[in-house]
């Protein structure tokens, strides 16, 4: 007979496998964007030193500073949302097999 | 078989066959086409990046490299149309959305920069050029991660 106990430890397991894979790459990204953006506000430094800005210029900069963030906490997004995907999908997906093989002593 | 049994063996077979359909999806699947648009428009960008860098310091107008834009605007557009659709991929479309906003941004800066002439030495100092490159390799590697991470 199936032991739920059993069978919704294993299932947690399978979906905290998953989340443990996926956390360290989205925390990498994070610091690389981090990295990014402390790069760029430096070459930005570098071209308001060379005269190169006027003041649209700095404007449509720090403009696109902000564009550039969004797009990279969008792409953050992405990442939890397929490791919570896949956490969920390992979670069914352990509790089906586990109902299959119950039917299979059952039957 | 006992009644009870095979009351337990129904139930079970309705509760397997429920969960088949309920598989979760909070993103679309990876798109190997996606990624080589981007790779493909990166490669233009950088290219023109290279035009401009290697250019002398007075011959970096909009002018000569027009067409270059108008291409490279293009591929952003086709790319955001794909994006669009795409099922559970609203994060890719912003991505391609800013993607396709700072290259035209962009554009016009180089434009107008090119037409206020005057005594600015260049339409485009390296240190501006350095500034841009690094944008677009920040959105590129932004709108990459999003596509790898449907992997």
């Amino acid at each position: 007979m199936i032991d739920w106990k059993t069978v919704w430890k294993d299932a947690v397991a399978a979906a905290e496998a998953v989340v443990s894979d996926r956390a360290p790459k989205a925390k990498g990204y994070v610091k690389d964007i981090v990295k990014a953006r402390e790069k760029r506000i430096k070459l930005l430094l570098i071209a308001l030193a060379d005269g190169a800005l006027d003041e649209a210029t700095i404007e449509a900069e720090l403009r696109e500073e902000r564009a550039i963030l969004e797009s990279e906490l969008l792409a953050v997004r992405v990442m939890v949302k397929k490791a919570a995907q896949d956490a969920a999908n390992a979670l069914i997906g352990t509790i089906q097999k586990a109902l299959l093989d119950g039917i299979r002593l059952v039957a | 078989m006992p009644r009870h049994d095979a009351r337990a063996l129904v139930t079970v077979l309705v509760v397997v066959l429920a969960l088949s359909g309920c598989a979760v999806r909070l993103v679309a699947d990876y798109d190997a086409a996606t990624e080589d648009a981007l790779l493909r428009a990166y490669e233009k960008i950088n290219a023109l990046y290279d035009r401009l860098a290697e250019s002398p310091f007075g011959e970096r107008d909009y002018g000569p490299v027009a067409e270059r834009y108008g291409a490279i605007e293009t591929d952003l557009r086709v790319l955001l149309l794909r994006q669009r659709g795409r099922e559970s991929n609203s994060e890719s479309v912003g991505i391609a959305e800013r993607l396709l906003e700072s290259w035209q941004s962009t554009r016009a800066e180089h434009k107008r920069r090119s037409a206020a002439g005057g005594d600015a030495p260049s339409a485009y100092p390296d240190s501006l050029i350095a500034l841009d490159r690094q944008q677009f390799d920040d959105h590129f590697m932004a709108a990459i991660a999003a596509e790898q991470a449907k992997k």
